[in-house]
């Protein structure tokens, strides 16, 4: 079940809240437990018992950490956690990367050895890092187990945060976990929050997705160069506005029951170099990656080889976590790369250069870093950037699409408000509008109506959009 | 003067504090309230009926409330998601408002895959028609394989309408891009150096025997007179379908010299105002953009066919039987989609008996049954490449 579908907005939201704010406050984690997992249950079915089992070995393990028995414990929730992850994430792929080298050095392979397709259970790389996190963190003492599964649980199946993040730490959420306050005035915040996130998905991502989807799967010899660029400012701007969207449902959603989630995005694209992007770009992965692998490893405390070599095994696992495919590794391995290069020097350098000179020097690698994250296999990446280097011939067959295919006032008006939005534009305005609220208290009410208005309307439009893609007309049937 | 105490400060930053929050609580309250009854009114609507003014234009049923049988729970939930998303509250009006937001502000197509919005009042399919855009764009190049299947097969279909004695015609209903190019849509092409029609056409005069009716250059010549094709419609209109039958038959006579010679003139026709078509009733703008003209076809004699016959097949559009009085002329039976049906007015007054059939699939049963002279399988442009299927 997604935030942004009509069956969540209309049916799980409401009868959610109504219940949870009807039923005593000490029902509110069992309750909110058993919808999460129905909430889960509803789009994935049975898979919800690997939730429920990776929930249950980082119970186990944390509880056996703090009984003494460290090592168990730690290695109970690390190999449980990840078996269940390779298994359901990366066994595909292992096994038909093994298989690719064995064709290409043409060794014999036993018949029968490729995998039948696993499913991915949506979610499965947050409530694992965040299963490891918690037992990590008690492991270095700096949490105290949980007791009580109900609440363990409550925290890792939280739909909330459940299929995309950010990822909560436990350490972040316990107090509440144990008591939380909602109040009319935190809902407000989440509800503002909420409809900010879900306008992002809905009219600016979903817009962006459809230019980046019809370019990227077209032939390249049916679009110019300048089609190609616009292709990858769509998706750039697609995968942020859907991303930090979903992270601001996630916070609203959160803060309506009580909890306080950490921000996730911090306007990455207005980042000075590749290090300051990874700082505001899915912050709660990043740091996860900086605490629990690239500490442990040595961090940067030992020299500068083995700094390298830490970077650039985090951001192995950073792409390898982003999905099951040597694109996604070769995406992580690209940043990584960047950051040696900065850390070398290119950083310093960075910082005396005029700050434009920087921002666009962060846009084009990253710019060129999601044409691998968007493509599906390396040739493909590599035909993309030949199109957007003007390399690969112009095209041949019947020049289907032109950038003014696509630019139509619909589209205009997104890039220029997703161009906007992508800045701290906003909360520069939000300010900007308190201090006015402030300073014109006598007529604050007009003011906040007004403004209260405009984010319903911002709702309603969305809904409209939502009630628009479930629309398919037929001109007749079967004609 | 009284002197001010510590105290007295302490209580005004409160105050002042209390009074900095009032907005904001204000503000929080009413997003609360106002979010909580944003969340409620489609449940409200489905359970009141408010929104029961704006209907689906959707022309399909739309999934109905599922019932659970234990242990299919899956199959449930899938239903039910189904349901829901069809059927949740409001979802009509708000389809209503989004076509108008889409349309009027923003100028682009509310369904971009089922609807493209051309220019001078014209609107023509989009791609979910099979692919309709791409092809007029030279993306979707019918494959040589696919004309040699459709040989093979319309070559089987002719032997065995030979052995029953008749013969077998293919007539191409042209889409309006190929009729009305200068109205697409600017970052269109107005014309492919070969259509998929071309290249059909092409094939099978080299593979086979058998006659491909092209009525382009009639309707081309006879645009300048009048409007040939609904402008909010998929379809040609009435006058689009006459200067067909007229090309349609002249082609025939050429084989059964008994037929009479086709003439416009055969008809009256009478302008009237014109109405939305399915384009723009998917959209449900239907009421608010209409064909800026169409026409009544009336005979210019006493008309002679008689409609003897009308099957009405659900969700279909109905098999027609016409007969005139005049023995000597030959039988028709044609297998035709949604354009033949706006024939059903002219063509029938050129054969002694015209059984018109709206049907994706050739039955031979029905040659084997109506023993025509003639039978002419009937298909829209865009659908060529359904041929091999028929």
């Amino acid at each position: 079940m997604l935030f942004s579908s009509a069956i969540f907005l209309f049916l799980f939201l409401p009868f959610f809240l109504l219940i949870y704010y009807l039923l005593p406050k000490r029902f509110h984690n069992a309750f909110l437990f058993a919808a999460s997992l129905c909430f889960y249950a509803w789009g994935e079915g049975p898979v919800v018992l690997v939730l429920l089992l990776s929930a249950l070995i980082n119970y186990i393990a944390g509880r056996l950490i703090e009984q003494g028995r460290r090592r168990a414990g730690l290695w109970l929730s690390l190999a449980g956690s990840l078996s269940l992850l390779f298994y359901y994430k990366y066994a595909n792929f292992f096994v038909d990367s093994v298989l690719g080298v064995a064709k290409a050095f043409t060794l014999p392979v036993p018949a029968g050895l490729a995998l039948t397709h696993i499913a991915l259970p949506i979610g499965i790389s947050f409530y694992t890092f965040q299963g490891i996190s918690y037992t990590l963190d008690i492991y270095w003492g700096r949490i105290k187990a949980n007791r009580s599964f109900l609440d363990y649980g409550t925290y890792v199946a939280m739909f909330p945060h459940q299929i995309a993040g950010p990822i909560v730490r436990y350490a972040d959420i316990a107090p509440e976990l144990a008591d939380r306050t909602t109040t009319i005035e935190k809902f407000g915040i989440g509800a503002e929050r909420f409809i900010l996130g879900l306008a992002k998905k809905v009219l600016l991502a979903n817009t962006f997705a459809s230019l980046a989807d019809t370019i990227f799967n077209a032939p390249p010899d049916t679009y110019p160069t300048a089609t190609a660029w616009l292709g990858i400012v769509g998706y750039s701007l697609q995968i942020y506005f859907d991303f930090s969207g979903y992270s601001d449902m996630a916070i609203g959603l959160g803060k309506m029951v009580g909890f306080d989630f950490k921000e996730n995005f911090n306007y990455p694209y207005v980042a000075r170099s590749i290090q300051d992007f990874w700082r505001r770009w899915h912050i709660s992965l990043s740091s996860w990656f900086r605490d629990y692998v690239y500490i442990p490893l040595g961090g940067n405390r030992a020299s500068k080889m083995r700094t390298y070599r830490n970077l650039l095994i985090v951001f192995f696992v950073t792409g390898l976590w982003h999905g099951a495919s040597w694109n996604f590794i070769i995406w992580g391995l690209y940043h990584g790369l960047f950051l040696l290069i900065e850390r070398a020097g290119l950083g310093k350098r960075l910082e005396r250069l005029w700050p434009p000179v920087a921002h666009a020097y962060t846009i084009l690698a990253v710019l060129v870093g999601w044409v691998f994250f968007r493509t599906e296999t390396l040739p493909e990446a590599i035909h993309f950037l030949q199109k957007m280097l003007g390399l690969g011939g112009q095209p041949t067959a019947m020049m289907a699409y032109p950038p003014s295919y696509f630019l139509n006032a619909e589209l205009i008006v997104s890039l220029l408000i997703g161009f906007v939005l992508a800045t701290p534009v906003y909360p520069y305005f939000q300010r900007g509008w308190e201090r006015l609220v402030a300073r014109l208290v006598s007529i604050h009410i007009l003011l906040n109506s007004i403004y209260v208005v405009g984010l319903f309307g911002l709702f309603v439009l969305a809904v409209m959009y939502l009630a628009a893609d479930t629309y398919n007309p037929f001109i007749y049937f079967r004609f | 003067m009284a002197k001010r105490t510590p105290t007295d400060d302490t209580s005004q930053v409160v105050r002042s504090r209390e009074e900095n929050r009032k907005p904001q609580r204000f503000k929080t309250t009413l997003i609360s309230l106002g979010f909580g009854l944003l969340l409620t009114l489609p449940i409200l609507d489905q359970w009141l009926t408010l929104s029961s003014g704006f209907q689906s234009s959707e022309k399909r049923g739309l999934a109905p409330l599922p019932s659970f049988n234990f242990p299919h729970v899956q199959t449930y939930i899938a239903q039910f998601n189904r349901y829901y998303k069809e059927n949740f509250g409001w979802r009509n009006a708000l389809f209503y408002v989004y076509s108008r937001w889409k349309y009027r502000i923003l100028a682009t197509s509310p369904l971009p895959e089922k609807v493209l919005i051309g220019q001078n009042g014209w609107f023509y399919p989009g791609n979910s028609l099979n692919k309709i855009l791409n092809q007029h764009w030279g993306l979707a190049p019918i494959h040589v394989d696919t004309l040699a299947s459709i040989a093979r097969h319309l070559s089987q279909l002719q032997r065995q309408c030979d052995a029953q004695g008749a013969k077998l015609y293919v007539f191409v209903a042209p889409d309006s891009y190929t009729i009305y190019p200068e109205n697409l849509p600017s970052f269109l092409p107005k014309k492919l150096p070969s259509s998929n029609f071309d290249r059909f056409q092409a094939y099978m005069s080299q593979h086979t025997t058998i006659p491909v009716v092209d009525v382009r250059k009639a309707l081309i010549a006879a645009k300048s007179d009048h409007v040939l094709y609904q402008q909010t419609d998929t379809h040609w209109n009435e006058f689009g379908a006459l200067v067909a039958t007229q090309a349609l038959v002249n082609r025939l006579r050429q084989d059964f010299p008994l037929l009479p010679v086709a003439r416009l003139s055969d008809f009256v026709v009478k302008p009237v105002q014109g109405v939305g078509g399915d384009l723009v009733t998917m959209l449900t703008l239907h009421h608010e953009l209409v064909d800026s003209i169409d026409y009544k076809l009336t005979p210019a004699r006493p008309l002679h066919a008689r409609n003897t016959e009308t099957v009405h097949i659900v969700n279909e559009l109905p098999y027609q039987r016409f007969v005139i009085n005049s023995p000597t002329l030959p039988k028709l039976l044609l297998i035709g989609d949604s354009f033949s049906f706006a024939m059903t007015t002219s063509l029938p007054e050129y054969f002694r008996e015209s059984y018109l059939v709206r049907a994706h699939t050739f039955d031979m049963n029905l040659v084997k049954r109506e023993h025509p002279d003639i039978v002419v399988i009937e298909i829209v442009e865009r659908n060529i490449d359904s041929l091999g299927q028929l």
